[in-house]
């Protein structure tokens, strides 16, 4: 059994090493994903990156082709998610929450989206209430938002909090 | 006989006081249900067929499926998988399982096992952002489940097996805050063996287990707890010996009832062909259909390697193709996911028999044996290992 052991922790080592090369992997893509949506952002919402008041380095509103807040997020408290989306161009934008496990739980297809900033202080249509397709609360953990513009593909990643 | 019945009515007794503990219940439009990642199916094989696994799993993957299936480990077992989904969120799982005392055979009319796991859903990379709208930094969520899990089997007759299994398990969760909840899942397993050889190996296995028959409950505010949700399980396998003893084939089917909002059902079939070399089963092709209830129709496919050595062996099963035909997902189809499973082979005990040789009469000059043949010492040597190992297959299969 002993003689085993160093075997075991080889091939846990190579599954582990592995994953870790998808890690890195998905890191990459994501990174790109983000720096793509950070000049799209830009571009589209004319905003840069600005220095709150407060100076504190933190408190920094960034500027990308999606985001939402408050993250995470209280559904049974009132709270409402709330999506800033930047259009290129006017058209029709589809809002769908995914479960970590990739499963869908909430979809809202045909919003109106103007050119510029879309914020879902301004237009109800772009927020979520932490409900389901068929209304009802969805458990507390992680959600991945795919954000569908005319253009654009953005994700998030949403934490609900109970 | 008295200590078999007696067993059977604390499974039974046990059994109905855990049914009768909150159940029966569907879930009100308030309730929320939790931890989907145990309805998924840790083990690559099992997830070859399509997750109709309740009536053939038998490794260290028992912890979650059916409990009952631990018992028919060869030997000690670690079993591991890490997958990566998307978006820096993985599912890993790690379990081991150490039965006790030897395979049931014509020496051995019971067994136990106990077994550990842990399955762990991590991602990160969240922004966190205020009601303001102010970026403060990254944050990850983490939830899994700690099982512990423990088994028993008896043989009724020669050509039957019985094994009953129950898991507890602790499932944490953390978006800001932790959270616990606990639960329990039960399960049992009959075979039904090919005739009374103890070399025949099996011929159909039924499974059955509950899965969360005591519900966890998740959550800090009593009137907001997430649920994971209850389901019942029912599974058949059939093995089919190959003609000439180097294919075999082995069909799976389950039926599984989720209590939810309202009861969902999805049934699955699975197709496993083993291929055999010396008598080993070395190779695995697996595919499974699955027929899931206001879903569409999904296949897998996937194959596996086993890896035999000296006193041990190496399951590698990998999972090429899932949910083909199902709607789109956002889990990422182009990686090749793997579990691995170690094995130490439980070798049968041979009583060490050593010859006084002051007190017989000395034989005349010994025969020529294998190395070392001038000793007397009748336990199994190192040349014969592999054959009671490769004796311990063909008794499984």
């Amino acid at each position: 059994m002993i003689r085993a052991l160093p075997l075991t922790l080889i091939l846990l080592s190579l599954c582990l090493s592995g994953t870790d090369a998808y890690h890195h992997a998905t890191a990459a893509v994501t990174a790109l994903e983000s720096t793509g949506s950070i000049l799209r952002g830009a571009i589209g919402a004319q905003e840069a990156a600005t220095d709150m008041s407060s100076g504190d380095a933190r408190h920094i509103r960034t500027s990308t082709g999606a985001r939402c807040y408050p993250n995470p997020f209280r559904p049974c408290s009132g709270q409402i998610l709330k999506f800033v989306v930047f259009l290129d161009q006017d058209g029709q934008v589809t809002i769908e929450a995914f479960n970590l496990l990739g499963n869908a739980v909430w979809t809202r297809r045909g919003i109106t989206g103007a050119r510029g900033e879309n914020n879902g202080d301004d237009d109800p249509a772009f927020t979520w209430d932490g409900t389901d397709d068929k209304g009802r609360t969805v458990a507390a953990g992680g959600y991945i938002v795919r954000i569908t513009t005319p253009d654009h593909t953005h994700f998030v990643k949403v934490a609900v909090q109970k | 006989m008295s200590t078999r019945r007696s067993l059977a009515t604390s499974i039974a007794v046990s059994l109905i006081c855990l049914l009768l503990h909150d159940g029966g219940v569907l879930g009100e439009q308030t309730d929320a249900w939790t931890a989907d990642y145990l309805q998924r199916g840790v083990s690559m094989r099992a997830r070859g067929l399509n997750g109709a696994f309740v009536g053939v799993v038998d490794d260290a993957t028992s912890t979650v499926i059916n409990p009952s299936g631990l018992v028919y480990l060869e030997g000690p077992q670690v079993f591991g998988t890490v997958e990566s989904l998307n978006f820096s969120t993985f599912l890993s799982f790690i379990g081991a399982a150490l039965p006790q005392g030897p395979l049931l055979d014509s020496n051995s009319t019971r067994r136990f096992s106990i077994g550990g796991a842990w399955l762990h859903l991590y991602s990160g990379d969240f922004e966190r952002r205020t009601e303001s709208d102010y970026a403060l930094g990254e944050f990850s969520v983490d939830e899994g489940v700690i099982m512990l899990s423990a088994a028993a089997a008896v043989k009724p007759s020669d050509r039957t097996r019985l094994s009953g299994g129950v898991t507890q398990k602790f499932l944490y969760q953390s978006v800001e805050d932790m959270n616990w909840g606990s639960g329990v899942d039960v399960g049992m397993q009959f075979q039904l063996m090919r005739n009374a050889d103890d070399t025949s190996g099996k011929l159909a296995v039924l499974g059955v287990a509950a899965v969360n028959l005591v519900q966890p409950k998740i959550g800090s505010d009593e009137e907001t707890l997430d649920r994971a949700s209850r389901a019942w399980k029912v599974g058949a396998s059939l093995d089919i010996p190959g003609e000439y003893k180097t294919v075999s084939a082995r069909l799976a089917c389950e039926m599984d009832f989720t209590q939810r909002w309202t009861w969902e059902s999805k049934f699955v079939m699975g197709l496993e062909l083993i291929g055999k070399i010396a008598a080993q089963r070395v190779l695995f092709v697996r595919t499974g259909f699955a027929a899931v209830e206001e879903e569409d129709d999904s296949w897998s496919f996937g194959f596996g390697v086993r890896i035999p050595m000296a006193a041990s062996r190496v399951d590698a099963d990998m999972v090429l193709a899932e949910n083909v035909g199902a709607r789109s997902s956002i889990v990422r189809s182009d990686v090749v996911r793997t579990s691995l499973a170690y094995t130490w082979l439980r070798l049968p005990v041979v009583e060490r028999k050593t010859v006084d040789t002051s007190k017989t009469p000395d034989p005349g000059p010994l025969p020529p044996g294998p190395a070392g043949g001038t000793s007397q010492d009748t336990t199994n040597n190192n040349s014969n290992l592999d054959s009671l190992v490769i004796g311990d297959d063909e008794r499984r299969e």
